[in-house]
């Protein structure tokens, strides 16, 4: 067992005007090193708020009810805040959505690694080892960009050096929090190229939280199917990709906008809405939407694990 | 950046001109003429030639104005009519008091403001952070020459604790100092309030900033971020703010002077506005003018030496 | 019908005045300024004496029945004084900044609708105005025109032009590149038509916000120049001359100028609570919440 990052029964929740809102409901999964993990879930399903809160980052108002993220072993959860400081950005570090926003605009881009890696160790914030590491990421003439400021560069080249900043120290994991989002076609191919040229010469575990299922085919060793807060299918990509057990899993996949459904020349859908997290029901949070539901889906569906680490919440699986 | 500097200080001296015509051609658009305006009715006709001639008023207009350019660069902003001293020289004498009054003012108002506002960000939306919204909303609104005025009744005329009057004697420190607490107090009491919202609002803008969270996701200590990446982002506005309202300062300055009969540019160009000594208002007009532009740029440059994205804002 | 701009979108009348009712600070407000303008719209008949008759044998009185406020150096009733001051006050103020109003408005309007060169030409006379402190610029003015009543209003006129100009231009130089705007140009509206009927309705909320904000500082600003003596010709009883007046014999009858500042500090407050509550109604998702 080599789990770099474990997360177990994670529950959290927001405290909004009129209630709580489950954001993320009883979610367990862990990470190898040197493997992938993909997350992935349309907006709303709490992807982001799980990324959040695998390095204890959570806005305010959120509250985690229940659960453990142990990296190597420490739950961060329970970590006082200077211990959880010195691991941040060390031994676990996090690439932004939006990297537009992602930098401050006053300083230049040198001075905001020196500054993220001289918080832990300032030998290695020397500008040959900051410059080096840009190069990797693919950035031309990369020591005049230490000097530049965040505004001079493109969408691209800023989530580049977000990824370089959070491969400095070699971390043991790394999350990347829908790292294509906001970028377009041609920029989220380099990066998604970028990512995989880098997963050969780090070793780190890799969690990417995502909505587009091109950028799990073509990065993730195991995937993790999020719906309304829960983990409702994990598994390994191709066997998920190629025999999907759970019925939001393949819905989702039918939900190929390359497909147009010959008999009605329209795009497939998923019909119905996400659920109320302020208001969840008891039974199945899927079962409006499930074309194959049984009675027995007014109960709270199991989590049925199957082999080579796979595992569905739902009734209709099982051996 | 030097492009940058070379364009803005341009501007600046653009403006000063445009505004230094203006001064200079608003006496002519007026019926009656500056002398006879400042001898009274009961002037005779020889009193008001001599003075007309004293004044330079019997050349024609573009003379004047010419002169007039040639004498502001060469230093001379005029003599002063009635006691023929060279209004720059008054102005020289009696600036330094003034800027000392303005500084010492936006000092402690700046120190208190900031303090107010980070306490305000604390405990934000407490009760503590609603009384202070509304006594800087109020205060604001007093007029200085008023607070002056209370203050003078109660600390210097009751308790006799403070002088009432002037600036303290030459070369007497602590006479000074002591001079200087009431005024000083009087001008900077209304920006206390209106800095502390300044600094809360400024604050809690950058403090929600994205950018920021990076940084706590890289394990910064909260004192580097608030002092290295936050402040750095929330100065910027703040000093922009500052170097216009060293304006108001100034204003409140002049008032506040005559109340307590401070030697300073306040008394000088009141008592030249009563006397109608117009070189030496138009002279200390447009030294005040000057000296406000060069704050006004200094600032704009401190700004844009701290974020580069105003440098090229101007650059397309 | 106006539509939502970026910073503002105008409630009802009924939304106003109801929502304005429910915050403290412009209820306050709202209060301080109705009395106020009571008083000075029924000065004539609510004061007791005449404000500038004068009663040497009654002078220094300190507060009493006769004369709530006291009287003084010259015997002239305070209280009644005081009251003459807020007409004054408020009648140079609302009239001088109505002037001003009007006056950037229009000059805003051509600024922000019309061609590009008198744009520019006006925004440099805006910038230069509004480069110098202002109170230089009036004391100039004041000393060649001689101190007064009218001079006082031009000066405040010419004084408060700018702020209200450029905002006018700011506000329709981008209501006049909206999509909206352009269709009706397209549609053969002509400039008259798109100026009165779209951009002035949506350009006034602003400016009514900062006129209100404006005068107490207006109201401060003629109080100042009249306790210098060069705002308002004595005996006029402005409550900046009254200030002045006291201050000489401030020993012997303090009350005169403790009495003249209070109406000044209320009447102020007053209109810049009115103005706060005024923007928090109009403007609740804008500039205006960040302070709060």
């Amino acid at each position: 067992m080599n789990a770099a990052l474990v997360v177990e029964n994670l529950s959290v929740v927001y405290r909004v005007a009129g209630g709580s809102l489950q954001a993320v409901r009883d979610v367990s999964l862990s990470v190898q090193r040197k493997e992938v993990l993909g997350i992935v879930g349309e907006s709303g399903c709490g992807k982001s708020t799980l990324a959040a809160a695998m390095i204890n980052l959570l806005p305010a108002g959120a509250q985690i009810r229940q659960g453990s993220v142990r990296l190597n072993g420490t739950d961060l959860l329970q970590l006082p805040p200077a211990a959880l400081r010195s691991l941040r950005g060390r031994s676990i570090a996090m690439v932004f959505q939006d990297p537009m926003t992602a930098f401050n605009p006053v300083l230049t881009i040198g001075r905001q690694l020196a500054d993220f890696s001289g918080a832990h160790d300032p030998a290695r914030a020397t500008p040959d080892l900051l410059a080096a590491m840009l190069a990797r990421v693919g950035i031309p003439d990369a020591a005049r960009c230490l000097q530049r400021y965040p505004h001079e560069l493109s969408g691209g080249m800023r989530q580049r050096v977000a990824i370089a900043a959070a491969l400095l120290l070699q971390p043991d994991v790394l999350i990347a929090d829908e790292p294509t989002t906001a970028l377009d076609v041609t920029m989220e191919a380099q990066i998604i190229h970028l990512l995989r040229d880098l997963r050969t010469s780090f070793d780190c575990a890799v969690v990417i939280v995502t909505h587009h299922l091109g950028v799990i085919a073509e990065l993730c060793d195991r995937v993790a199917v999020m719906y309304a807060g829960e983990v409702v299918e994990q598994g390994a990509v191709d066997d998920i990709f190629h025999a999907p057990l759970h019925p939001y899993t393949r819905a989702l996949l039918a939900c190929d906008p390359a497909v147009v459904d010959a008999a009605s020349g329209r795009l497939p859908t998923i019909a119905g809405s996400v659920p109320d997290l302020t208001d969840l029901p008891q039974g199945c949070p899927f079962l409006p939407r499930c074309t194959v539901a049984l009675p027995a889906c007014h109960q709270p569906p199991p989590r049925v694990h199957l082999p080579e680490g796979r595992s569905v919440l739902c009734h209709r699986a099982g051996p | 950046m030097l492009a940058y500097a070379i364009r803005r200080l341009g501007l600046s001296l653009l403006i000063l001109i445009v505004v230094m015509t203006a001064m200079y051609a608003m006496v002519f658009l007026v019926p009656g003429d500056p002398a006879s305006l400042a001898l009274g009715p009961r002037a005779t006709p020889e009193l008001k030639e001599a003075l007309r001639e004293r004044m330079g008023l019997d050349q024609p207009v573009l003379t004047q104005i010419w002169l007039f350019f040639g004498s502001v660069l060469k230093g001379d902003l005029g003599t002063d009519v009635w006691s023929k001293r060279p209004v720059l020289d008054q102005i020289l004498e009696v600036f330094p008091n003034t800027l000392i009054l303005g500084l010492v003012a936006l000092g402690w108002a700046l120190g208190l403001g900031i303090l107010l506002g980070c306490a305000a960000v604390i405990w934000r939306d407490t009760l503590v952070d609603r009384l202070l919204a509304v006594l800087s909303v109020s205060v604001i609104s007093v007029p200085s020459f008023v607070v002056a005025i209370y203050a003078l009744i109660i600390f210097a005329v009751w308790l006799n604790w403070l002088p009432a009057i002037g600036a303290g004697e030459k070369g007497d420190f602590a006479s000074q100092v002591r001079a200087l607490i009431l005024p000083a107090f009087a001008v900077g009491v209304g920006w206390v309030g209106y800095l502390a919202r300044l600094i809360r609002a400024s604050m809690l803008e950058v403090m929600e900033a994205p950018h920021i969270r990076t940084a706590r996701a890289f394990g910064m200590s909260e004192r580097d971020i608030v002092f290295r990446h936050a402040l750095r982002v929330a100065i910027v506005p703040t000093i922009s703010i500052l170097a216009v309202g060293f304006g108001s300062i100034l204003s409140s300055a002049l008032f506040v002077e005559s109340v307590f009969s401070r030697p300073g540019i306040g008394t000088l160009i009141t008592a030249a506005v009563e006397k109608r000594n117009y070189p030496v208002v138009m002279g200390t007009v447009l030294f005040m003018t000057a000296f406000y532009l060069a704050i006004v740029t200094a600032a704009d440059l401190l700004i844009a030496r701290l974020d580069p994205r105003v440098r090229d804002v101007l650059r397309h | 019908m106006s539509f939502a701009t970026d910073d503002i979108a105008l409630p009802a009348r009924r939304g106003i005045g109801r929502a304005l009712l429910g915050d403290p600070m412009g209820l306050a407000g709202l209060v301080l300024v109705s009395t106020f303008l009571g008083m000075a719209l029924l000065a004539p008949w609510i004061a007791p004496y005449d404000p500038i008759a004068l009663d040497v044998k009654a002078k220094f009185q300190f507060p009493s029945p006769a004369h709530w406020a006291g009287t003084d150096h010259l015997g002239r009733d305070l209280l009644s004084r005081i009251i003459w001051g807020a007409r004054l006050a408020l009648g140079i103020s609302i009239t001088s900044v109505g002037i001003a109003g009007a006056f950037g408005l229009v000059l805003g309007l051509v600024a922000g609708y019309g061609p590009r060169w008198l744009d520019g030409a006006l925004v440099l006379v805006f910038d230069s105005m509004s480069s110098l402190p202002m109170i230089f610029f009036a004391l100039a003015v004041i000393t060649v025109l001689g101190p007064g009543t009218a001079t006082l209003i031009l000066v405040i006129v010419l004084v408060s032009v700018p702020a209200y100009a450029r905002l006018i231009r700011t506000q329709t130089l981008s209501l006049s590149r909206s999509d909206y705007i352009l269709a009706e140009r397209a549609m053969g509206a002509g400039p008259v038509r798109i100026i009165f009927h779209h951009l002035l309705p949506n350009v006034v909320g602003p400016l009514v916000i900062l006129i209100c904000m404006d005068i107490p500082v207006v109201i401060m600003l003629e109080a100042g120049l009249s306790y210098l003596n060069l705002g308002v010709k004595p005996p006029s009883p402005s409550w900046g001359n009254i200030l002045a007046e006291g201050y000489t014999s401030l020993r012997r009858a303090p009350h005169i100028v403790i009495l003249a500042g209070v109406p000044l500090v209320l009447a102020t407050l007053g209109f810049t609570f009115l103005g706060e509550g005024l923007r928090d109604v109009l403007d609740p998702r804008g500039a205006g919440r960040r302070w709060t």
